[in-house]
């Protein structure tokens, strides 16, 4: 477990070096990001102008959904920064090499090797964001409301990770899966509305084949006590099955791998 | 406990092992590509046929064949990358493709045509991510480090962005990298591709130098003769998957050649004709020819020459160990 922290610890370095490296990139991104943010806001506040709740929603949570999600998506990017997305790339190069004759967890190096910190300064500017909306609409959250929505946040960061995993993996079989990642973005935004607006059946797709609310709706759905305090441990033995499930198929995938030539 | 038994077992053990790769064949054209997209032709190329052979502890040994011979991918079975079709092989006596800890830590692979150093970041920061991978104490990181980049010449790089660093000097920073570990055996193919005849000749010192002191286990591929004459007392030559030669790089030349080449310089014009009744003529001007004669008869071709024709300068050559590998090859095919 030291060994894994200190590779860890190293990447992270080397993201805060390579920060450095390009410093511009970094201070661009966060500014493009921070708007990005605004428009999210400013696409709620119109649909808000015209009607009070959405499926029983008010405004102030909706705006809480929308930066939790925003918050799981960034701290996505920070952590796995893109490279679960290099997978197709690396199988089809033949870069995945190397990391098989390291002794080391193969998928904790290929999944966390590039640690991208410019996201770091966006999630902060998020964490501001939701401190700002939790003070502006006075949402009432006690301490362990607060508790078990930063633990479904961490849930649902690890199901978006499984998520991602799972369809990259898929590219030791078909190998140019180009759109994959694309797809994932789309059917991810998903997850920054009320789920309710859906039809039933997408609902439950989108708690179970494709757990979108994991990435938004369902801590915001504790937080506001929509969902009862106890169907965390359903969240929690999801993330747990899902996690499995990836990882089993990333091993079981990786006897298929055939390299590249020299 | 084991270790005497390991002294004297070879420390690579390749027991008739075969890789097939599956692809698919596709027509060129518009139709073909839609016919693909329902139906395609599955077929199988054999990369590495039924080969068997072992290495002893601190050899070196060259590993050689054309273009798609099946070198790399037999290193890539050794390294543990790539799970074989059918056959056993042993390193340092673990299974490679079970790709145990114990196992990685004890060997190295560099591949020229691959990079594991980050782009963007000085190489040090590669080394230092090396240094937690392989779990290297902070003290032998240091004195291996310090070790290397002398020997290597690459103390002032260390803290340069690899990107901007010249192929020669990426290929020394790939291999400290390798080494940092200590490695028992290392696995390098063609670490010399695309380097100037200088960098060429610091990589080929500096192996020679290290398999020396460390008595590291070497395996080389490279296109490269000269790679392979200065290092490898040994080779194994592959093609088309199979092994088809595995022994000393002397008695290599001595089976397939029975002729050396006589270069000669004349002070004057000399005829092709007076040429002719002395050997093979393999090159021809005015007054510059190379002859090939027989092993057995050089010297005495050579003493002729001397008195008979009006000779600047004469030297008597081996042939090149390319012709040799080449004629292998064609007679093989």
């Amino acid at each position: 477990m030291k060994t894994y922290w200190n590779i860890y610890t190293v990447f992270v370095q080397n993201g805060v070096s390579y920060l450095a490296q390009y410093r511009k990139d970094a201070w661009w991104n966060v500014a493009v990001n921070v708007l990005w943010v605004g428009m999210l806001f400013l696409i709620v506040e119109v649909i808000f102008s015209q009607t009070a709740t959405i499926v029983g929603w008010k405004k102030e949570e909706v705006y809480l959904l929308t930066i939790l999600w925003t918050i799981v998506s960034e701290a996505f990017v920070m952590i796995f920064g893109g490279n679960t997305q290099q997978i197709p790339h690396m199988i089809t190069d033949g870069d995945l090499d190397i990391f098989l004759t390291k002794p080391a967890n193969t998928l904790f190096l290929v999944s966390t090797r590039f640690f991208l910190f410019r996201a770091f300064y966006r999630l902060l500017a998020d964490f501001g964001i939701l401190a700002w909306i939790v003070w502006r609409f006075d949402v009432g959250v006690s301490l362990p409301h607060a508790v078990l929505a930063f633990f479904l946040v961490v849930c649902g960061i690890i199901v978006h990770f499984s998520m991602t995993l799972l369809a990259n993996t898929l590219s030791f079989w078909f190998l140019r899966i180009d759109n994959v990642n694309d797809t994932l973005v789309s059917l991810h935004t998903l997850g920054r509305y009320p789920i309710d607006v859906f039809p039933k059946t997408l609902k439950i797709l989108l708690l179970t084949a494709l757990p979108m609310a994991f990435s938004g709706y369902i801590p915001v759905a504790v937080l506001t006590g929509r969902w009862p305090w106890y169907a965390v441990g359903y969240a929690v033995c999801f993330t747990a099955a899902f996690f499995c499930l990836a990882v089993r198929f990333w091993s079981f995938a990786l006897k298929r791998y055939s390299s590249a030539s020299s | 406990m084991y270790l005497p038994i390991l002294c004297l077992m070879p420390i690579i053990n390749v027991n008739h092992l075969s890789k097939t790769y599956e692809y698919y064949k596709k027509q060129a054209g518009l139709w073909n590509s839609v016919k693909s997209l329902f139906h395609r032709e599955k077929l199988f190329t054999v990369a590495v046929n039924n080969i068997s052979f072992s290495i002893e502890t601190g050899e070196m040994v060259g590993f050689l064949g054309p273009n798609g011979a099946g070198k790399t991918t037999t290193l890539k079975m050794l390294s543990g990358i790539l799970y074989p079709t059918s056959g056993e092989a042993s390193v340092l006596g673990y299974t490679p493709w079970k790709r145990q800890k114990e196992f990685q830590k004890q060997f190295a692979i560099v591949m020229g045509q691959k990079n594991q150093l980050w782009w963007d970041l000085p190489a040090m920061e590669s080394f230092i991510l090396n240094k937690e991978i392989y779990e290297v104490p902070d003290a032998q990181f240091k004195k291996t480090l310090d070790e290397l980049a002398v020997l290597l010449d690459i103390t002032e790089i260390l803290d340069v962005q690899v990107r901007k660093l010249s192929l020669g000097q990426r290929m020394k920073c790939e291999l400290v990298a390798a080494l940092l570990h200590s490695p028992k055996v290392l696995f390098l193919d063609e670490p010399t591709i695309g380097l100037d005849v200088v960098s060429q000749n610091n990589i080929r010192e500096f192996l020679k130098k290290y398999n020396r002191e460390k008595h590291v286990t070497i395996v080389l591929t490279s296109h490269y003769m000269e790679d392979v004459e200065a290092l490898c007392e040994r080779v194994i030559i592959i093609n088309y998957g199979a092994l088809m030669y595995d022994g000393g790089l002397v008695e290599l030349l001595n089976r397939y050649i029975d002729h050396k080449l006589l270069e000669v310089t004349f002070t004057e014009k000399v005829s092709a004709d007076q040429l002719k009744k002395l050997g093979k003529i393999k090159e021809r001007t005015p007054q510059r020819v190379v002859l090939e004669v027989p092993k057995s008869n050089a010297k005495h071709v050579a003493a002729s020459m001397l008195t008979q024709l009006p000779v600047d300068d004469i030297l008597i050559n081996e042939v090149p160990i390319d012709d040799v590998i080449r004629k292998i090859f064609q007679e093989k095919r």
